[in-house]
């Protein structure tokens, strides 16, 4: 069957199979052999420099050319390391031997230098950052390296050449650990080791093998058991999951154990005294070794396997196997996972075999199907979970798609059977073939991919530039759009920002707005800042046009110097707090006029500053009003002052001051007011001086009053007079002030004045108020005709009320009596209901 | 009331929540210095024992003096975000690290939000590093009852029209947004006014700023009324003839709570509700529709109290007397356990048959029943286009100048301006009586548009008989319309609401035209998961036919505008909408001129 061509077999029911991922798109002209290769995991990019060790022993000359491809081949980038990037960090630079190149996590470029120097790219080429492996290391140069990966992060292990091992553990947070010095002498390899949270390192020296760690002191010696011991260790590999190690000796034993060496697997012989050119592990089962074009898999039961290859090659270790590239394939070599084994193998009566055998019998048609259903009706859920798995770890979509059609079959047998694993299934599997593509060139493996997750998967298609397919891919799997779309058209912009464009800012201000509108989670502030940070700052501003948050918005803005547009937007988010901010920030920037003439523009900002300035700075706030002409605001102002001096003279003045404002803001009324004023503040200065008595701060009214109550009727006409007090306010005063002064001889003259413009209703009340019944009832009747009865009422006179009211024959008049009555008027009250009965009266 | 289907107490959960929260974010034992104004609004959120339970254990006032010695672990300052509150707060803390207390950690909490403004005031003094903390605690409303909350925002109006400072506009649309984020999206927005219309625009503008990160609450209020108080300002200026709005009128309702003379409370000091320490001292009552009696009276016109009280009064007798009828033991048992219940029913009864004797005195006094006349018969239209002799001989008489300018402003307003010449006769008597020092004062009134020369004809008469302001025959005691809260004049802005509803505005557009600012009608597009669960039952609309309605008040309302509108509320069972009510402060006529006045120096 075509499906297990592939595999081989490697022990008891264990097969392995290699098959071809990609054909590469450099084409043949590539010999690996010359070059230095660097492969990231998770069938992430190659990075190829010429191994120049291999051609001269002295120093290379230029600098380092380093091209990146994809898995497939495809170039991505090319560069020269940059010395200039370094000189940042050391002064002193003098062109570095590129010793190692590594991937980090993040898929950037880690090159090692002989210096002791780290340099960061991305995969693009560009410059990322940089530390160094410290003094020690540089001051004595490094003979190897390794980038491994840690607990969390990427790290750089240095050997030097004072046989000094130094490592960083997290090249984002660059600190240097210095191991325990070895003995002298050659040592003949090394690797890292990684535990939980530290790493340790294995080396071997001369016919030792040692285990350094940060902790202890000492190295310390570990003793493997060999069949044959006295040998020294040449070339040793560490499993993806750091649980496992092989060592391989100088006659060709190849050791397989666990990774503290205290438990063996198996030894091989290798039969071979020349070292591979690599040795690594194939997943967690099997180790290969790699010569020049043989490729030998020996498994951790110690069976073995040979292949032969048409080129020279490099292995990509991966957690769930290796990948070979070679200069036209690049091949997959994996354990076939034994579910896989289950479904496929030939004779297997697995559930999931037999239902890819029913499925296949039943769209022949034929009735052998309903014999294979039978023989696994009681376990059908396992046979489609089977087929299920099987399909998942297929790489072939013919075949992924035969075992689906499988595993949908025996699904329709069990309508209960929950959808989820299936449609998963099928949905991860459009996506792995999609990234897998030659075009994208990232051979995931199913397992890879679970471990790497979705989120991360379109990370590294964004990196990657491939915005369209994460897109489709986040849609495809409604994927929300905070952590999916949005996300993805972000990156999309940050990037379009830093590419060099013909177009002009505002056309890719615009383009950029056209994909991405008001995506929720969108923030046109990190990609107008990624813009400003590129040097793009006309782009940035064009970009900060559409964020939608005004508070970031405003800020960006007057970061990047924009004040006047920054004050405008904040004026439209109608928040005063960042109104105030920008207001602020203008004032320290801009001399005084300049800011004042700016604000004028901005009515609701003028208004704004104009209110602080009434608290704060009221010289500032006059400023404006004399900027803007503003007679009247100065006079109110003026006004204001007034009412705060408390010295005369002040006062005076500045009422003078608002008079002469007034005056030509043309506000007549305001004039003649604020006149009057001054000159009843000078006649009551006069008073003052006079009569020793507090008469400033009185209002007119309460002046005339008091010399009223003072019996200075004289005084009081005066001030009448100048201030032309009506007749009627003047008489209304006199009879309120008399009668409060008990002057009721004053008050009676004043009634038989014939000239009285206010009738005697106030007379009444007056003298009511001040509690004088007697002297009310005196003018009760010589009220008019209409208040009599009110007023004859309100002195206690019911039986004259009830005569006039009777007189005026008004019902509502006696009805205002009668409900006037109390208890003690029962004869009155019966006589006003006896009137009131009468049916001619008005209503 | 205990909340019809939307309940502002969920409000109030939210912000109890936000400060839990908060409070819990700080492990030990804390103190928070308040900001003074705070303190009593906050009272409606989380008292002294709910916030002890969280180990507030001292309570101090933001101000000048230094802080008491104490040994918690933090301090907290809890203040508005105010610049001027900035300064004190650093003081305070300066003296504080003068006396070497290092040990502590300080925080700053801001409501209802972080301002840029603060923080670099706090910079300035250099003292933003020492806060360990500084956080936001988003306040916005207060609760004041189930269907009632306010912004305590009293200078609202005067900050639009005199400082030209939208501030409270934004809260406002903050507030509105809170509102929605608890009770959904509301799908329909009216409003009439300058003011209604930019918090409109600020609420579409923080709907885009949300993004797609908008609450999923399936709508509760089905629509938004916003008012601007510009567009009515008869109201306010009017005599409220409400229970409610009497006692704020004479005594002015705060966070629920009036304070009232003692005297009268003199005879019930044994009974241990409120706090009497003398007759003569002032006692403090609090007003809460918990409360039945106060529930049922409270918005009644207050000539229909007096009957109501006497009813409840008779029926406390009734209750006490039947003890008499009490004959077997387990009668007499149900009768004593009934009277911890009646107790409280009694001294309820006196409670507010003392305060509505305090406000018969009140009436009786004074001007009180004259101005009123006068102010009726502007309401009417009638004379209102000369200098009218009530005014005069009130001025005369120099009776207080809060009526006196409440007059004229009302006049004013009903014809649209005064006549320059009878503007300048009250203008110069109102100086010449009451001092050149309200010169400033009658200079805000014009800025804020209650005094003003005339400006074309008047509108108001058809605007009276369109929106029927003014109704004859109003019933006081058992009201067939909402005219009955000041006795023959219908509350504008309600009448607006009212004519939302029936016939619609589309019917009264030459009214909204007359009305200053633009009128609103917008719709919220919800979003689509929300939208199919409103069609497929479950809806608010279907649930109650009216559905719900949120009238929110830029610039303050009275007390019998709220009246007015739960009227309309009470007549659900013919199809109106229940009402909820939001205000940026209850006002009433004196507390809404005393906002507008210049402050006189002291």
């Amino acid at each position: 069957m075509a499906l297990i061509s592939d595999w081989t077999q490697l022990g008891d029911d264990v097969f392995y199979r290699k098959h071809e991922v990609y054909s590469m798109d450099w084409g043949g002209g590539i010999n690996l052999a010359d070059f230095m290769v660097a492969s990231a995991p998770y069938g992430g990019p190659l990075a190829l420099t010429r191994d120049e060790s291999r051609f001269t022993k002295t120093h290379q000359t230029g600098k380092p050319l380093i091209f990146i491809f994809s898995s497939s081949g495809k170039k991505i980038s090319s560069f020269k390391i940059d010395p200039s990037a370094v000189y940042f960090v050391d002064k002193k630079w003098t062109s570095g031997f590129l010793l190692t190149l590594g991937w980090s996590r993040g898929e950037d470029l880690v090159c090692v230098q002989e210096d002791g120097a780290v340099l960061l790219y991305d995969m693009f080429g560009n410059y990322q950052h940089t530390f160094n492996m410290g003094q020690e290391a540089k001051d004595t140069h490094i003979q190897s390296s390794q980038v491994f990966t840690s607990y969390r992060e990427t790290g750089v292990a240095v050997l030097t050449k004072s046989n000094r091992i130094f490592m960083v553990n997290n090249i984002h947070e660059p600190k240097t650990r210095k191991y325990p010095d070895l003995p002298g002498g050659a040592v003949n390899c090394w690797c890292v080791v990684r535990e939980e949270r530290h790493s340790n390192v294995l080396v071997s020296q001369g016919r030792d093998l040692l285990l350094l760690n940060h902790i202890d002191e000492r190295p310390q010696a570990l003793y493997p058991q060999w069949n044959e011991p006295g040998g020294s260790v040449v070339e040793m590999a560490v499993s993806s999951n750091s649980r496992h190690i092989a060592l391989l000796s100088d006659s060709g034993k190849l050791w397989i154990g666990s990774s503290d060496i205290r438990i063996k697997y198996c030894e091989y012989d290798a039969k071979s005294q020349v070292k591979p050119r690599q040795l690594a592990w194939c997943g967690t089962g099997a180790v290969v070794l790699l010569w020049e074009v043989t490729l030998e898999v020996v498994s951790v039961n110690g069976e073995a396997t040979s292949y032969y290859l048409d080129s020279s090659s490099h292995l990509a270790q991966e957690a769930d196997g290796v990948r070979v590239v070679g200069s036209t394939c690049h091949d997959l070599l994996q354990k076939v996972p034994q579910v896989v084994v289950d479904t496929l193998g030939i004779g297997s009566m697995a559930p999931g075999a037999l239902l890819l055998d029913a499925s296949k019998r039943f769209q022949e048609r034929s009735t052998q199907a309903n014999d294979c259903l039978d023989m696994i009706k009681d376990s059908m859920e396992e046979a489609v979970n089977q087929c299920l798995q099987a399909a998942q770890h297929q790489y072939q979509p013919q075949a992924q798609k035969m075992l689906l059609r499988a595993a949908l079959f025996g699904k329709s047998f069990i309508p209960e059977m929950n959808p989820e694993p299936c449609k998963k299934t099928i949905f991860t599997l459009r996506v792995l073939n999609a990234v897998r593509d030659h075009r994208v060139g990232l051979p995931l493996t199913w397992s890879q991919m679970e471990h790497l997750t979705l989120p991360v998967l379109l990370d590294r298609l964004v990196h990657r530039r491939f915005f369209p397919l994460a897109l489709e891919i986040a849609n495809f799997l409604k994927i929300p759009e905070t952590d999916g779309t949005s996300r993805i058209l972000a990156h999309w912009a940050c990037f379009k920002v830093l590419q060099p464009s013909q177009k002009s800012d505002e056309h890719i201000a615009k383009e950029i707005n056209s994909k991405l509108g008001y995506t929720p989670g969108i923030s046109y502030t990190d990609i107008a800042n990624r813009a400003d940070q590129a040097g793009r700052k006309q782009l940035a501003i064009k970009l900060i046009e559409y964020e939608c948050r005004a508070k970031e918005q405003v800020l960006v803005l007057m970061r990047l110097g924009e004040d006047q547009t920054a004050l405008r937007r904040a004026l439209q988010s109608g928040d005063t707090d960042l109104i105030y901010t920008v207001l602020c920030r203008l004032r320290q920037k801009l001399s005084s006029g300049d800011f004042l003439m700016l604000i004028r523009n901005f009515p609701v900002a003028q208004a704004l500053h104009m209110r602080s300035c009434q608290d704060l700075d009221t010289e500032q706030l006059r400023d404006i009003l004399v900027q803007e002409d503003d007679f009247l605001g100065q006079g109110l102002l003026r006004v204001k002052e007034a009412y705060n001096s408390s010295r005369a003279d002040t006062k005076l003045a500045a009422l003078q001051g608002a008079a002469e404002l007034f005056r030509r803001a043309k506000h007549e009324t305001h004039l003649q007011m604020t006149e009057e004023q001054i000159k009843l503040y000078r006649w009551q200065i006069r008073l003052e001086e006079n009569q020793q008595k507090p008469y400033t701060d009185k209002s007119l009214h309460d002046t005339i009053h008091h010399l009223l109550l003072d019996g200075q009727i004289k005084e009081a006409e005066k001030l009448r007079t100048e201030f032309k007090i009506s007749e009627k306010r003047y008489w209304w005063l006199r009879v309120v002030a008399h009668a409060q002064a008990g002057h009721w001889d004053e008050l009676a003259a004043l009634a038989k004045n014939k000239k009285n413009p206010i009738g005697f209703e106030p007379f009444v009340e007056v003298c009511l108020k001040t509690g004088n019944k007697l002297e009310a009832q005196k003018y009760a009747s010589r009220v008019k005709e209409e208040n009599k009865v009110s007023c004859l009422i309100k002195c206690g006179l019911l039986e004259e009320a009830t005569k006039i009211a009777h007189e005026q024959r008004s019902a509502s008049s006696l009805a205002e009596v009668l409900a006037a009555c109390g208890p003690q008027h029962q004869a009155l009250q019966s006589r006003l209901q006896q009137l009131l009965s009468d049916p001619s009266l008005k209503s | 009331m205990t909340g019809g289907k939307v309940d502002f107490a969920l409000i109030r959960e939210a912000t109890r929540l936000e400060l839990v929260k908060l409070l819990d974010g700080i492990p030990g034992t804390k103190a928070i210095v308040w900001d003074e104004k705070l303190a009593g609004p906050f009272s409606q959120v989380a008292d002294y024992a709910f916030l002890r339970t969280h180990d507030v254990c001292k309570m101090y006032y933001i101000n000048n003096s230094k802080l008491p010695p104490n040994n918690v672990a933090h301090i907290i300052f809890l203040s508005r975000a105010h610049t001027q509150l900035m300064d004190l707060i650093n003081q305070q803390l300066r003296m504080e690290e003068a006396l070497g207390g290092g040990k502590k950690d300080y925080h700053l909490w801001l409501v209802p939000r972080v301002s840029l403004l603060c923080e670099q005031r706090l910079e300035e003094h250099g003292v933003h590093g020492t806060f360990a903390s500084i956080r936001e605690l988003p306040l916005l409303l207060y609760r004041l009852d189930s269907d009632l909350t306010s912004m305590e925002l009293p200078m609202c109006y005067r900050d639009l029209h005199l400082g030209g400072d939208p501030t409270c506009l934004f809260l406002v649309a903050q507030a509105l947004m809170t509102i929605q984020g608890v009770f959904g999206l509301i799908p329909n927005i009216y409003g009439k006014g300058a003011a209604a219309k930019q918090v409109y625009e600020l609420m579409v503008r923080m709907r885009r700023e949300m993004g797609g990160n908008e609450p999923q609450v399936t709508p509760q209020i089905d629509q938004l009324i916003l008012i601007d108080r510009s567009v009515d300002l008869i109201t306010p200026l009017a005599t409220q003839l409400t229970y409610d709005g009497l006692i704020d009128q004479f005594f002015t309702i705060n966070n629920c709570t009036v304070k009232l003379p003692g005297e009268k409370f003199a005879a019930q000091s044994n009974s241990d509700s409120g706090t009497v320490d003398n007759a003569s001292e002032i006692k403090t009552i609090q007003l809460n529709s918990s409360e039945e009696l106060y529930a049922e009276i409270r918005d009644f016109n207050f000539s229909a109290v007096g009957p109501r009280l006497s009813h409840h009064a008779k029926s406390v007798v009734a209750q006490y007397e039947e003890r008499h009828t009490a004959k077997t033991v387990g009668e007499l048992k149900q009768f004593v356990q009934k009277i911890p219940q009646m107790e409280a029913y009694k001294q309820s009864v006196a409670t507010h048959t003392a305060i509505a004797e305090l406000i018969q005195e009140r009436i009786t006094q004074g001007i009180f029943w004259p101005a009123l006349q006068m102010e009726q018969e502007f309401l009417k239209g009638l004379d209102t286009d000369k200098v009218n002799p009530f005014v005069e001989q009130c001025i005369a008489q120099k009776e207080s100048l809060n009526t006196v300018l409440r007059l004229i402003c009302l006049q004013c307003t009903v014809n649209s301006g005064l006549k320059p010449r009878v503007l300048e006769h009250y203008k110069r008597d109102i100086i010449h009586t009451y001092g050149y020092q309200h010169f400033l004062t009658l200079e805000n009134l014009e800025k804020a548009g209650l005094l003003y020369p005339h400006q074309g004809r008047s509108t108001y008469a058809v605007v009276r008989k369109t929106l029927q302001l003014t109704v004859d025959d109003v019933s006081e005691h058992d009201p067939t319309d909402m005219a009955y809260v000041h006795s023959g004049y219908a509350p504008l802005s309600s009448r607006l609401v009212e004519f939302l509803q029936v016939p619609g505005w589309r019917a009264i557009t030459g009214v909204l035209q007359v009305l200053p600012g633009p009128t609103l009608t917008e719709t919220q597009q919800l979003p689509s998961a929300l939208r199919q669960r409103r069609g497929s039952g479950g809806s608010v609309q279907s649930g109650l036919e009216g559905g719900t309605a949120l009238v929110f008040f830029i610039g303050g309302c009275t007390y019998s505008e709220i009246a007015a509108l739960r009227f309309l509320s009470s007549r659900v069972d013919q199809g109106g909408p229940e009402y909820i009510i939001a205000t940026t402060k209850i006002i009433n006529g004196d507390t809404f001129l005393e906002s507008i006045a210049e402050p006189l120096p002291t």
